[in-house]
């Protein structure tokens, strides 16, 4: 167990390096450097020479990549091009409102998603069942730009009920907090929820349907356990899975409900850092993006790795 | 029991003729979309913007008063034609990819997992947005972009099903009669894997046309006048505010189709389980 | 309306008294000819002058681009809210009225020499930075003149140009060298770049300004958060405590927010926006007429764009009533491809308007010999309306026969990748204080904003010498052959003079606009008051 996690956190240290080599080259082939598109409009050729001296972008490439990561190395993720602040200043605010929106979006989506597929999976090919699928498979199915947009036209343009924008105002209350990120919160959950509600409907049912359930039933247990013990430990390992690559895209792919909702997050800072080509803003942001999801899929492959039912389905059935 | 089967296969056939009918529209609506608009999809048919439905105008006009039908069709053409050529492309490479990777192991596998565990751990949107800015938007861009990203997820799918049929005997026994690895791949594992490649062909495809239009709702789309469904809904998203169904009917359109390729794939799915219990 | 508008001028001007000698004031001031426009527009001013303004209060504006490059150095704004970061945390010389005029703020009186090239400015005394040093010459000379500076880097570095020295003549006047004449200083020192700050600062992380605010919160790209200054020279201002600015860059988002009342001010409304605020109970839409355009511009250095037979058909190939009416709703007036507003006393009406044209376009194009060649326009969503100016041409260039393609560049390096790089693409342009400053920027050889490439002797000439023009007539002359020039070069396309069209809380009481920018000509947070 330990030399499988040693492994993977090697790996995973490869992949986040080929990711900031990646991105650093990204960013130089981008049309545009920072000094000019920092001076907009306005940029004659000397002030753009002028500012690029100032930022030290003179330097060949390599040289700024690798004084950036000896700088990453000893813990400091260097300062943002543009606005001349420490970037992990920057990132503090973002980090802190991505990880809330995405934590509290896990947190309700997450166990109404397992309890959801559950029951559809148990009562698999009853109405029940055919119905909640349909709508499952319809919420999955939408573009969250609608989902968003409806929902911001229905209970904050007309009922007035919410706030239209997700703005977090410093020192803002728990209430104000609750209700500046319930719209954006609701526009996750139902696509988060049906998307993992769809899949562990389908690895239960398919569970169900293998031979040591069956056996199970010949042995005379309620299918209530059936469902809960055998299945359910036989499917931690795929449903980690599909749960980690959930919160994954919750922390960097919402780009879509950011913009909607007008909510300062991670997203957003490394569209805004790349489009002014800020690049230590844009390596930070690329690496916890990065981190995120493969720590999450390490997680999600341990948790396989101890729930796995070539090893344990069969200690279970003698437990029965 | 047997119960359950039968409801659960009358169900199927609902299902499945439903995604059959709802494919088959766009297919044909995609196909003959130049011959069946009422207008060109660039032409000014009101003078207002967001006008009211009227005969001839079936659905309104878009923002600029164009009509939104023959907008609705052509961008059915665009968004299709483009997310079935990035699918394609996709399962091109990484089913190649995939099963070589399989077959071959060693080093060859081991550089083409991480190359696939980058791309996979990069998010799509953002690596898009990158992309889109570094190239500018077009057609080529995008396509290639869904492409690349979506085969990540695909060479996954073709390596895990090759590396289950690697073990297999009738691989040893031809590897022993020493075919090459390409008889292998194709005459051997291929017929092996193409169904569930087949479904996941869908599931990508119903992928690819909500990442296209994610990107072309946040303006990243193809050149206009052209508009695929998500250009759609981000042009005319002003009109919602003042009840014009506009934004309404691509986004329909582009939950509809996802959802038929959805059913399309569930009921493969089903049929094969049937198949095997049988 | 005529009278209106006369009435107008002349209070404009009798209001300014400082400085420049009536008689001249009257001839030198273009003042953007805005004077006219808005007693024309009959404009409903928010907040009734008789109504007493109430202290306190929070004010919160969402601003339409976010960045991350935010900032308080006034060398490098480039964004309304950096204006407006400007305006509530420095001070200025002077400030424009409602008029297009120049009004005393830090500057007291002005007054030139004969031929306008020396100024003496009498400076307010006692005036304190916020960290509570005393603001003196030095610090102004500074904040001139550091805009000369290379490491500055700054956006006013033509503008400076034309300024020899600063320096002071006894305890509170200071004294402003030219090296040509010019009579519209008064106005020029009072432009954005131009904010006092104090001297030897080069880093703005945490401004110390004269203004009406202090810094209390500053994240680029997330939100500033200003306070009042207890300390501001102008007496019992500013009105309101708090003001804060964050950004929802998705227009319908943003009108969203100002209908559900989580913010109070919003900078541009779009679209059925536009009619959903003018609908609203709470808010309204607060616009202000101006000569801020949207433009195809052709480079005429290079091919095929030097056609001037093909650019002359592109004119013919836009519907300018449609662009008003569909893409701009109405808030903004027809314009004849070049920058003078029909409203100004300079315009040319000789000059035929242009319209819709399909005849006209084909004869053109049979003459350029274009044929079915593919031409190329780039348009971006960071030019405002371009996409959809773009678009309608597009359209009528396919009736006409003319294979024309849209390219939708990025946003983000549109300025330094398209703009003046490409034949054909769409430029974005505010108006300038005085259109002599927007001529010499935008038409001048070698300008960085001529991004047509366009050199023209006889247009130089008349450029430069109707800065210090002083006869009405002559400079009427001068303005009218301006303006037949840049009209029959074809090097640019000028379909409609767009509003700002911004959206206000009904709140918020005491904003007039101004006609350089939204929201009073961005400078607003030291007079506006919440209701209440």
């Amino acid at each position: 167990m330990l030399s499988f996690i040693l492994k993977r956190v090697l790996q995973t240290i490869v992949l986040l390096l080929a990711v900031s080599i990646l991105v650093f080259i990204g960013c130089e082939i981008l049309p545009g450097d920072v000094a000019q598109v920092a001076l907009g409009q306005f940029a004659t050729e000397d002030n753009v020479r002028a500012l690029r001296l100032e930022l030290g972008l003179d330097r060949p490439a390599y040289e700024r990549y690798l004084s950036w990561l000896v700088g990453i190395l000893q813990g400091d993720w260097g300062q943002s091009i543009t606005t001349k602040t420490p970037v992990a200043t920057m990132l503090s605010e973002r980090l802190w409102n991505t990880g809330l929106l995405a934590l509290v979006t896990t947190v309700v989506a997450v166990p109404l998603a397992l309890v959801l597929g559950l029951l559809m999976a148990v009562g698999a090919g009853r109405t029940w069942d055919r119905s909640a699928s349909i709508v499952v498979l319809g919420l999955s199915a939408t573009p969250e730009f609608l989902i968003g947009s409806l929902a911001v036209l229905l209970f904050a343009v007309q009922l007035r009920w919410l706030p239209a924008v997700a703005y977090l105002s410093p020192g803002s209350g728990f209430s104000q907090t609750a209700r500046a990120l319930f719209l954006p919160v609701l526009t996750l959950v139902i696509v988060v929820t049906a998307q993992i509600a769809r899949m562990t409907r389908a690895i239960i049912a398919n569970l169900l349907t293998q031979p040591f359930v069956e056996m199970a039933v010949l042995k005379g247990v309620p299918s209530r356990r059936i469902v809960g013990v055998h299945a359910l430990i036989n499917a931690v390992g795929p449903l980690a899975n599909i749960v980690a690559l959930n919160i994954a895209y919750l922390v960097s792919g919402v780009v879509v409900v950011e913009t909607i909702f007008a909510y300062p997050g991670l997203a957003g800072l490394m569209i805004n850092a790349v489009q002014a080509r800020d690049l230590p803003v844009v390596q930070a942001c690329a690496l916890i993006f990065c981190a995120t999801y493969v720590i999450m899929i390490l997680v999600a492959d341990i948790l396989a790795h101890l729930y796995d039912p070539r090893s344990n389905a069969q200690a279970a059935m003698e437990k029965l | 029991m047997l119960n359950v089967a039968a409801v659960q296969r009358r169900g199927i056939r609902l299902t499945l003729w439903f995604s059959i009918l709802i494919i088959g529209i766009c297919a044909l609506v995609a196909i003959f979309g130049p011959w069946i608009v009422p207008h060109d999809p660039t032409e000014f048919v009101t003078d207002e913007p967001f006008g009211r439905p009227q005969v001839g105008i079936w659905l309104g006009s878009d923002y600029l008063g164009r009509d939104l039908l023959s907008r609705l069709i052509d961008g059915t053409r665009t968004t299709l034609v483009m997310a079935l050529v990035a699918t394609v492309l996709a399962h091109l490479l990484g089913d190649c990819l995939g099963l070589l990777a399989a077959l071959r192991g060693g080093w060859v596998d081991a550089v083409i997992s991480r190359i696939a565990d980058l791309i996979l751990s990069l998010p799509k949107i953002i690596v898009g947005l990158v992309i889109v800015a570094a190239l500018g938007s077009s057609v080529l861009v995008i396509v290639m972009l869904a492409a690349v990203v979506y085969a990540a997820g695909v060479f996954r799918i073709a390596r895990a099903l090759g590396s289950d049929l690697v073990g297999m005997d009738f691989i040893k026994v031809a590897k022993s009669r020493g075919e090459g690895p390409g008889w292998i791949l194709f005459s051997e594992i291929f017929p092996h894997v193409a169904q569930p490649l087949a479904a996941d062909f869908a599931i990508r495809m119903s992928f690819a046309i909500l990442f296209m239009s994610s990107l072309s709702f946040l303006g990243l789309g193809v050149q206009p006048p052209l508009a695929d469904w998500g250009g759609l809904v981000r042009e005319n998203l002003g009109g919602l505010a003042g009840g014009s169904l506009a934004p309404i009917f691509p986004a329909m359109a582009i939950a509809v189709t996802s959802i038929a390729l959805n059913l399309l794939v569930d009921n493969i799915g089903e049929q094969q389980l049937q198949k095997k219990g049988a | 309306m005529s009278d209106e508008t006369d009435k107008a001028k002349q209070n404009g001007h009798a209001e300014t008294g400082a400085g420049l000698p009536h008689v001249s004031r009257r001839m030198f001031n273009m003042g953007l000819l805005s004077s006219s426009m808005i007693a024309a527009s009959g404009l409903p001013i928010i907040g009734s002058a008789l109504a007493a303004p109430t202290r306190g209060g929070t004010v919160r504006l969402a601003a339409n681009q976010q960045s991350t490059n935010d900032t308080f150095d006034s060398a490098k704004y480039v964004k309304g809210d950096d204006y407006i970061r400007g305006t509530s945390v420095f001070s200025y010389l002077t400030r424009l009225d409602e008029q297009g005029n120049p009004q005393p703020e830090v500057a007291r009186s002005w007054e030139p020499n004969e031929n306008a090239t020396r100024w003496a400015f009498k400076i307010r005394p006692g005036i304190m930075f916020s960290d509570g040093t005393k603001l003196s010459i030095d610090d102004i000379a500074f904040s001139i003149l550091r805009h000369k500076e290379e490491k500055v880097a700054s956006s006013a570095k033509q503008l400076v140009g034309n300024i020899k020295s600063v320096a002071a003549d006894g305890p509170d006047t200071m004294v402003i060298e030219l090296e040509t004449p010019d009579v519209d200083l008064p106005v020029l020192v009072g432009i954005f770049q131009f904010a006092i700050v104090k001297k030897g600062t080069y880093d703005f992380a945490k401004p110390i300004g004269t203004g009406p605010f202090v810094v209390k919160e500053f994240q680029p790209g997330i939100r500033t958060v200003l306070v009042r200054n207890p300390t501001y020279w102008k007496e019992g201002r500013p009105y309101i405590d708090q003001f804060e600015i964050f950004f929802i860059p998705d227009a319908a988002a943003r009108a969203n927010a100002l209908l559900s009342g989580d913010v109070d001010m919003i900078i541009e409304l779009r679209g059925s926006g536009i009619e959903e605020v003018a609908k609203s109970s709470n808010a309204s839409v607060f616009v202000t007429p101006s000569t801020r355009y949207t433009a195809i511009q052709a480079a005429v250095d290079r091919a095929p764009s030097n056609n001037q037979d093909l650019n002359l058909a592109l004119a013919y190939l836009v519907d300018r009533k449609r662009v008003l009416d569909t893409v701009l709703r109405g808030y903004g007036t027809i314009a004849n491809d070049h920058p003078i507003g029909p409203k100004s006393p300079y315009f040319n009406s000789a000059l035929p308007q242009r319209t819709l044209d399909t005849d006209k376009a084909k004869f053109h194009l049979q003459k350029s010999g274009v044929g079915q060649a593919k031409i190329e326009v780039s348009v971006s969503d960071g030019v405002l309306y371009s996409v959809d100016i773009g678009q309608l041409m597009q359209r009528e260039a396919s009736r006409a026969g003319l294979n024309l393609e849209l390219r939708r560049e990025p946003a983000d390096s549109y300025w330094s990748a398209v703009a003046g790089k490409r034949p054909y693409f769409a430029t974005n342009f505010h108006p300038r204080p005085t259109y002599n400053m927007l001529l010499n920027l935008a038409w001048r050889k070698g300008a960085v904003w001529n991004f047509s490439h366009y050199e023209n002797d006889n247009l130089e000439k008349l450029i430069i010498d109707s800065r210090a023009t002083l006869d009405p007539a002559k400079r009427k002359q001068q303005y009218d052959e301006i303006q037949a020039i840049i009209y029959n070069s074809g090097a640019m396309v000028l379909p409609c003079f767009l509003n700002y069209v911004d959206g206000v809380s009904n709140k918020i009481k005491g904003l007039t606009p101004i006609p350089v920018g939204s929201l009073g000509g961005f400078n607003f947070t030291d007079r506006i008051w919440l209701e209440g």
